[in-house]
């Protein structure tokens, strides 16, 4: 298969991303991987430079740039915006606003399903609760663009919540 | 000298024998990614923070079952020579060659490594030969275990585990498998199966060997997704999906074979007969050559050669290695010489060793 920039060379590296509720093919050869600065010298995948790239997408809420900077690093959301990295885990609270519509983006939903740390408190059931009020914001905001693939996803992860919420609850009780 | 590895052979991931679907899938591997709580991530931290990061792991470490016996090897103590040779091993990245207070932790058998203040403070790994995602994953999950009694990670309730990069955060997980697919190349077939591969929420890249070209045939899948699926979730999926792949490659070597077995037959003994008793062998050709072997292994038409010593083969064969072995800094065409004998010495070897 040839690339899909170029159409010069063969395509080596192949994925699909969903960008505005469109699945858009990568099919790339290593110099257009390169120049895209999704593939570093010793062919190493930089996906994450395909962020920058991402931001770039005309969004339906535009975030503003905020003259937001981290407490404990000192980043600015002007530094992530330009490379892609957060200076600490705390800048995911700091930079919470403009990171959930992005995290969105990339993997399609913007709520951890998997592994806790043992000693890690599960969601205080407040927080989960305001997660649920600001999923129900942007599920209405979805169907108003009529996109609903993206409103299906958002009522699934409200329902998720909910769903543990309840066994939580269930839990205490008992 | 300070590589504690024995480099004369190669992890025991590559070497074992038996494992799943090896005729098709060489290794399965998981890496996750973690970070300390409250600590700049590697790519901004001063000197000091870096040192301290290390010092926590090589703490943690040892506390751990896992790695009781793991080298600790600290990257400022080695030449740019090792350092290739752990890259060719598939134990660190080129990315941690850019840090400037880095170590890998590796246990003996090579299974399992732990790379600190990578692109996150630790990233570590399992690697197993075969098809082997959901022990794989095990695997990770108790060495995580393990370090997570004795580490402060990084975790937020919402969002997992966090990373330097957003594109990582959730799981921190990227599980992947390198698989061998010269049916499917040989018929074309490859790019329809690439394209569904990658709408299946997985990425397929070439794999590379030294320089810029892809090693023929083999390709790396791995998920793309980090966030909002568990773990298990992911593992069973690309378990699943390479099944699948693999099926199909064995279709396609079946009817590659049926089709026109005296040029199949044909192409893998000449391969046989150049490896066997060429003087020099660039690393492309070796690649190419040592692919067209290992299917001669799979229609079982070359004799007492199993498919893991390819697997072998292909890390010994690239330039840190083979400098290592002969102990001098060879150039690219006493690096052929060498490859050339390295090879014929070994295909000479009966497989039972
Ligand atoms: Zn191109
Ligand atoms: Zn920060």
């Amino acid at each position: 298969m040839l690339c899909k920039r170029c159409n010069k060379q063969e395509a080596k590296i192949h994925f699909a991303k969903i960008i505005n509720n469109q699945t858009t093919e990568f099919h790339l050869c290593e110099a257009c991987a390169q120049q895209m600065n999704i593939m570093g010298e010793n062919h190493e995948f930089h996906l994450e430079n395909l962020i920058t790239g991402l931001q770039d997408q005309p969004e339906g809420a535009a975030v503003e740039t905020t003259g937001l900077a981290c407490p404990v690093c000192g980043q600015t959301s002007g530094t992530f915006k330009r490379t892609g990295r957060l200076g600490c885990p705390r800048c995911y609270t700091t930079f919470h606003d403009e990171l959930i519509p992005l995290l969105r983006k990339i993997h399609g939903s913007a709520h951890h399903t998997g592994k806790s740390p043992a000693r890690a408190k599960p969601a205080a059931a407040s927080v989960r609760a305001r997660d649920i009020k600001r999923l129900r914001r942007d599920l209405r905001e979805a169907i108003s663009q009529e996109d609903y693939e993206r409103a299906a996803e958002i009522r699934d992860e409200i329902k998720r919540i909910e769903v543990e919420l309840k066994t939580e609850e269930g839990a205490n009780r008992s | 000298m300070s590589l504690p590895l024995n480099i004369d052979a190669s992890g025991r991931w590559m070497r074992t024998e038996g494992a799943a679907d090896s005729d098709v899938v060489v290794s399965s591997r998981v890496r996750l990614a973690r970070n300390l709580n409250e600590l700049p991530f590697p790519h901004v931290a001063a000197t000091d923070v870096l040192k301290a990061v290390r010092e926590q792991v090589t703490q943690a470490a040892q506390s751990s079952k896992l790695l009781q016996k793991a080298h600790h090897i600290r990257l400022e103590d080695l030449s740019d020579v090792e350092k290739q040779v752990l890259i060719e091993r598939h134990l660190i990245n080129q990315r941690l060659l850019e840090s400037k207070i880095a170590s890998v932790i590796v246990e003996q058998e090579e299974i399992i490594s732990v790379m600190v203040n990578e692109e996150d403070h630790l990233r570590m790994q399992a690697l197993e030969p075969g098809l082997a995602m959901i022990d794989t994953w095990r695997l990770t999950d108790t060495l995580d275990n393990e370090l997570e009694g004795a580490l402060d990670y990084a975790f937020r309730p919402d969002v997992g585990y966090c990373t330097a990069c957003p594109t990582n955060v959730g799981t921190g997980m990227r599980a992947s498998v390198l698989v061998h697919l010269p049916g499917l190349v040989e018929t074309k077939q490859i790019d329809k199966v690439l394209k569904a591969v990658s709408h299946l929420g997985l990425a397929v890249r070439g794999f590379y060997g030294e320089g810029t070209e892809p090693m023929s045939n083999f390709f790396q899948i791995s998920n793309q997704i980090t966030l909002s699926r568990a773990e298990e979730e992911i593992v069973d999926n690309i378990e699943k999906i390479t099944k699948q792949i693999a099926s199909k490659e064995r279709e396609a070597r079946k009817w590659l074979y049926s089709e026109n077995h005296l040029r199949v037959e044909d192409t893998i003994f000449r391969a046989w007969g150049i490896l066997r008793h060429a003087r020099l062998l660039s690393s492309k050709e070796s690649m190419n050559l040592l692919s067209s072997l290992r299917l001669g292994v799979y229609y079982k038409l070359i004799p007492d050669i199993t498919p893991q010593m390819l697997n072998e083969l292909f890390v010994l064969i690239q330039p840190a290695h083979l400098c290592v072995a002969s102990g001098k800094d060879l150039q690219a065409e006493d690096r052929d010489v060498a490859r050339a004998e390295l090879i014929r010495a070994r295909l000479r070897m009966k497989a039972a060793g």
